[in-house]
């Protein structure tokens, strides 16, 4: 069953949601879940300011996607932000394919 | 019962990850430790552990795998399948096993070494000497702080007494292997990045009082192998420990190319150099003695790890 607060976002005309995004959301709802007990608050509170703000139901979901996603990977979504100017989307590559400045990408891969 | 499937496999360890070039015995299938953890409930294996009957297939395997095979070295797992020092029968099964090893090791001029993996102080049972011709027997006794004992691994022996029983297994002719494995996050601070890193810091220090106190207790002349491994999960354990709600479901987990879940790259690497740096500062001579477990090569060249097997570690045995 839908829990309260993922059913109030996802039944929400101030948003639109891909089906992806939306098992991306209640999956991070979930693990969240176990190690916080606000984890409501926080989605509640990130759903409210992005509606309010936000152009259209289509920016609205776009924005409220990114803010789950930092919530559920705080060390990855700022490392892989790092990284996109390397042209790499994710952590598992060896670094020495690159011929950038290794010490710089360390930082970014091996180093919290 | 009688084992269908080949008892001698060489191990697989899945997409790009680094291969320690071991073969597993599965001489018995299946463990009633029931850690959190455990991928054998996932596994096609019984739902009580069975030693398999036939152990003519496992000889006539053997005998084929040492006469054909151009490698001088072996590395046989026997603590893949189920905890090796489980019950009085496995006790008794790894004997014959050891012996049987060393005669045909011995007629085709190998060496051969033979990992307990064990999460028990059943060793205590075992009262005759393991030593054999051709044979090293390495006592590899999974290591974590007590803490994660207490959560995880309800049924078997505390830290305390896994480190003691290393002594134990000394006396009867074994080497060591340290196997810590896996890291587990935990406990988890919190859900933000300060407590990710928390997190990790907690989890490091109390690593290092556990090395600490392993090598005050522990002769490191018998120290075979130390190995690290953080904890990785298939998609369907992750699935199925998401909804049990259990904390090894970490927020900061991915799907690697070898399709398990494991903590982010910079965490692992965190985890991994920090603990390599201080267990090569307590103990220089392990220098070239740690290996990862289930990582990729560029986890270990990160972590300043020359690529090495666990046969080719027995190079240093061999006469």
């Amino acid at each position: 069953m839908e829990n309260k607060i993922l059913h109030l976002i996802f039944s929400s005309d101030k948003i639109h949601l891909t089906q992806s995004q939306k098992n991306f959301i209640k999956e991070t709802y979930e693990i969240l879940s176990i190690f916080d007990k606000n984890v409501d608050k926080l989605f509640l509170q990130n759903f409210n300011q992005i509606t309010e703000t936000a152009k259209n139901k289509f920016h609205a979901g776009n924005f409220f996607y990114k803010n789950i996603y930092k919530l559920r990977y705080p060390v990855s979504w700022q490392k892989l932000a790092k990284l996109k100017k390397f042209k790499k989307y994710n952590f598992e590559f060896d670094e020495k394919s690159l011929s950038e400045n290794l010490s710089e990408i360390d930082i970014i891969l091996n180093q919290l | 019962m009688l084992r269908k499937t080949k008892f001698i496999t060489k191990y697989n360890y899945g997409n790009e990850v680094v291969d320690l070039d071991e073969y597993v015995v599965a001489f018995s299938d299946s463990c009633y430790l029931n850690c959190e953890y455990c991928y054998l409930k996932f596994s096609k294996t019984p739902k009580l552990p069975v030693i398999y009957q036939n152990f003519n297939k496992f000889e006539s395997e053997l005998k084929e795998l040492l006469s054909l095979s151009k490698e001088k070295i072996f590395y046989f797992n026997f603590g893949e399948t189920t905890d090796t020092l489980l019950s009085e029968q496995h006790f008794n099964c790894l004997y014959d096993s050891v012996l049987l090893i060393s005669n045909l090791a011995k007629k085709f001029n190998k060496l051969c070494f033979i990992e307990i993996r064990t999460k028990t102080k059943n060793i205590y049972k075992l009262s005759k000497p393991f030593i054999f011709q051709n044979v090293y027997t390495i006592y590899a006794t999974t290591l974590s702080p007590q803490e994660v004992v207490n959560n995880f691994e309800p049924n078997t022996a505390s830290t305390k007494d896994r480190i003691e029983s290393i002594k134990y297994a000394n006396q009867l002719g074994m080497l060591t292997g340290l196997r810590f494995e896996p890291i587990i996050l935990y406990p988890v601070e919190g859900i933000f990045y300060k407590n990710v890193v928390d997190s990790v810091e907690n989890v490091v220090k109390s690593y290092k009082l556990l090395i600490n106190e392993i090598f005050q207790k522990v002769n490191v002349k018998n120290l075979h192998s130390v190995t690290l491994s953080c904890l990785r999960l298939t998609k369907k354990q992750f699935k199925y420990l998401l909804d049990k709600k259990s904390v090894l479901c970490h927020f900061e987990m991915l799907l690697c190319q070898d399709k398990k879940y494991r903590y982010s790259r910079p965490i692992r690497v965190t985890i991994y150099r920090q603990l390599i740096e201080h267990i090569k500062k307590v103990s220089p001579e392990l220098n070239n003695r740690i290996l990862l477990s289930f990582e990729f090569k560029y986890i270990w060249e990160s972590c300043g790890l020359k690529l090495q097997t666990l046969p080719q570690l027995g190079y240093n045995y061999a006469t």
